[in-house]
């Protein structure tokens, strides 16, 4: 299912007949944050959630030849003059990212919503805009080229995909966004098959063909259990009311 | 580069080449079916096969299908991808007058000349041709839309109805205003429809404008009136007409350069090329008639575009249109994350696959030119058979394309509509331009003014943009110059 931030695809996977043939994925923060703006017709107890599988970093990214260097230039800049930072659509993890780090230093960027990660990529390579808030799968790959710069990972630690990089908690900003893509289904589905999905995703996650196809396409693991990734969905949920809440879009 | 070609001429690939490009021939010919669903759906089975093999069969259909779509637009009047709507224009008239043969010649030719043009450019300069197309932001990209919007003025001046061409166009981008709006995420005009959040697909669009009123019309006329002795006797005969070049060279030209920007260039290069080969033709008056020379210059446009778009996709990771965008996943499913990577570590897979695209477009020449005459005859087919095949076609297509009943309805709605419209005499090619381009005018001028700090001034500072504004008052004044005096000139006579 294409396109509205994945609110067509999740209401499906909620109404679908819960017999266990239909299973969907979904992606956070873009999941939660359709209820949280009051336009999902599904919450979370809608479905039944099987469990993590992979994760991308939320980073920061400048232009190669950018001034800015840190997380702290970033803001000291942000406080001279108004910064055009590009985001992906609003609501996405990287807006909520962006909005985290404006509340946290007092600062407005000058946000500059996009259609999605290519036209970031084009804007920040091309010099069309101060910064952008990205996930790392999306500019590994041109930062280590040296066709854009990353200034800090958003992650509680580092990642190994970038040991050098550190991440913006390690330079003084509490910034913390991470996407994740995890499987549900519908809620309702016979607890026999709940078991038996559950465990299949398991084993898949498991197995060394899987970890190597993943690492050959560049996919970050991040396994998480049913219920330890269902908790982390509820967390998630308050965590992006709470910036809803205070400037609603 | 022999290791590379030793790869491609083996029988194996040329064998998949051929498999790819026939499919995408089809595919792009049958209304609904697009070359960025076949290339999304193939990805997978791609997976296991041997990488480099994988990406030629992708590449055949791409550029397969980017010549399909002229064939119905030309016998039919039923485009089978937007960018072939300017082709229908000069294309069905052909068809009508018996030279549906040529004009399959013509559109051949040219699709494959823009083909091979962009695919050489892609091989020799991708590099720093990506670079380059960086300096071009959103800004330009709104002045991009909009010289591709000033094809309507060319449209119009055929009917003399300026006016409803204009009207026809501002309906188009109304109907694209439904959905969410990407710059404030608030919804609009969506009814409370989960099915309109993400606005209307202008596929069934297409669909229900062009196929679906075509054959609402055939369906509707007592006879066929198609001069079927041209078709038996001139159309092995008919060589090609003279200046074709002039269209050919401007279409690949303009093709290859608006691929490699980034969005969707397909369209807007065939309407440009279209618009442009317009302007200079020696045979102005017959533009709209059916001129060969359109049909060249809006093939060898929209096929300029398919090597153009692979040109920032496989060098910056940017892909230049939906397709280009498929075709990224197959390459990162293999493990080649699209960089500089590409021309080094995986130079054996990259260069073949580059390869492998002038293979595919003398595929489509040899299979295009052998079956044209063939082809022609389509047209000849009695409706009885021809309106529900391809009316099964249609709802088929539109239900296709994101499995949803919903897309039906709209495909009907905007065929009735269409109807009304078309019999009122305002111009569908307007519309569907409107429609497409619409959007992509908005998003960037809504992002070139924060860019700009909400100051219009961002839209004339570079020189990329002053050399744009040009290019657009030369495809807005002359016509408007000309439709002033057509319209004055009798009242004076009145008088």
């Amino acid at each position: 299912m294409p396109g509205s931030g994945g609110q067509k695809g999740f209401e499906e996977i909620a109404r679908a007949r819960p017999d266990g043939y239909t299973i969907g994925l979904v992606f956070t923060p873009q999941l939660v944050a359709h209820v949280v703006s009051g336009r999902a017709q599904y919450t979370l107890d809608s479905f039944h959630v099987m469990g993590n599988v992979a994760q991308d970093p939320g980073i920061v990214a400048v232009p190669k030849d950018s001034p800015i260097k840190t997380m702290g230039d970033l803001a000291e800049a942000a406080k001279a003059g108004s910064l055009t930072v590009a985001v992906n659509g609003i609501g996405s993890d990287d807006f909520l990212a962006a909005k985290q780090f404006e509340e946290l230093t007092g600062v407005t960027f000058n946000l500059l919503p996009t259609k999605g990660s290519t036209e970031q990529k084009a804007a920040i390579l091309g010099g069309h805009v101060d910064a952008a808030f990205m996930n790392l799968s999306q500019m590994i790959k041109q930062h280590n080229a040296g066709d854009a710069r990353i200034i800090a990972l958003l992650t509680e630690e580092r990642d190994e995909h970038l040991p050098d990089m550190p991440t913006a908690r390690e330079q003084g900003y509490e910034v913390l966004m991470r996407a994740t893509r995890g499987f549900v289904a519908p809620a309702g589905v016979d607890t026999d098959i709940q078991g038996q999905l559950d465990t299949m995703l398991a084993e898949i996650m498991a197995s060394d063909e899987f970890k190597a196809n993943a690492k050959k396409g560049a996919i970050f693991l991040l396994p998480m259990a049913g219920g330890d990734y269902l908790a982390y969905l509820k967390e998630l949920q308050e965590q992006t009311k709470a910036v809803y809440d205070k400037a609603p879009w | 580069m022999l290791e590379y070609l030793s790869i491609v001429f083996t029988f194996q690939s040329l064998i998949t080449i051929l498999i790819g490009t026939v499919a995408g021939v089809a595919i792009g010919g049958m209304p609904g079916l697009t070359a960025t669903m076949a290339v999304g759906l193939l990805v997978p089975f791609t997976y296991t096969m041997d990488p480099t093999a994988g990406l030629m069969l992708l590449g055949g259909i791409y550029c397969g299908a980017m010549y399909g779509g002229s064939i119905p637009a030309i016998l039919l009047n039923t485009p089978g991808t937007p960018a072939a709507v300017a082709t229908a224009i000069e294309g069905y008239p052909m068809s009508r007058q018996g030279r549906g043969g040529l004009a399959l010649k013509v559109s051949v030719i040219a699709s494959f000349c823009g083909g091979t043009f962009s695919a050489f450019v892609l091989l020799m300069f991708a590099p720093f041709l990506a670079r380059q197309a960086l300096a071009f932001g959103p800004a330009e990209t709104f002045l991009l839309a909009l010289m591709g919007l000033a094809g309507i003025i060319s449209i119009a001046d055929e009917n003399t109805s300026l006016i409803k061409a204009l009207i026809a166009g501002v309906l188009g981008m109304v109907i694209a205003i439904i959905g969410t709006d990407d710059m404030s995420g608030s919804l609009r005009y969506t009814m409370g429809l989960v099915e309109l959040v993400d606005g209307i697909d202008f596929m069934p669009a297409l669909i229900g404008l062009f196929s679906m009123i075509q054959m609402l019309e055939l369906a509707g006329q007592r006879q066929h009136r198609i001069d079927t002795s041209a078709l038996e006797v001139k159309q092995k005969s008919e060589p090609l007409p003279p200046g074709i070049a002039k269209p050919i060279a401007l279409g690949s030209g303009t093709g290859t350069v608006i691929g490699i920007l980034p969005g969707e260039g397909a369209t807007i290069a065939a309407f440009i090329s279209y618009n442009i080969s317009k302007r200079i033709s020696k045979m102005k008056e017959l533009f709209g008639k059916g001129n060969p020379e359109g049909i060249a210059a809006a093939e060898a446009g929209n096929n300029g575009c398919v090597g153009g778009s692979l040109v920032p996709t496989i060098t910056l990771g940017i892909p230049g249109n939906s397709v280009a965008a498929a075709l990224m996943g197959a390459f990162i499913i293999h493990g080649m994350i699209p960089g500089p990577d590409l021309f080094t570590e995986y130079a054996d897979r990259t260069y073949p696959f580059i390869l492998s695209l002038f293979v595919a477009n003398g595929v489509f020449l040899i299979v295009g030119l052998a079956f044209a005459p063939y082809l022609a005859r389509i047209a000849l087919v009695p409706p009885a058979l021809m309106v529900p095949v391809v009316s099964a076609f249609a709802v088929l297509g539109s239900y296709a394309l994101n499995n949803s009943v919903f897309d039906v309805y709209l495909m009907i709605a905007f065929a009735l509509g269409g109807l009304v419209l078309k019999k009122l005499g305002y111009s569908l090619e307007a519309l569907i331009l409107g429609l497409i381009l619409g959007p992509i005018a908005e998003g960037g001028f809504t992002q070139g003014m924060i860019i700009g700090h909400g100051s219009p001034l961002i839209f004339i500072e570079s020189p990329i943009a002053k050399a744009m504004w040009g290019l657009i008052a030369l495809l807005l004044i002359p016509p408007l110059y000309s439709y002033w005096k057509h319209v004055h000139k009798p009242r004076r006579e009145q008088i």
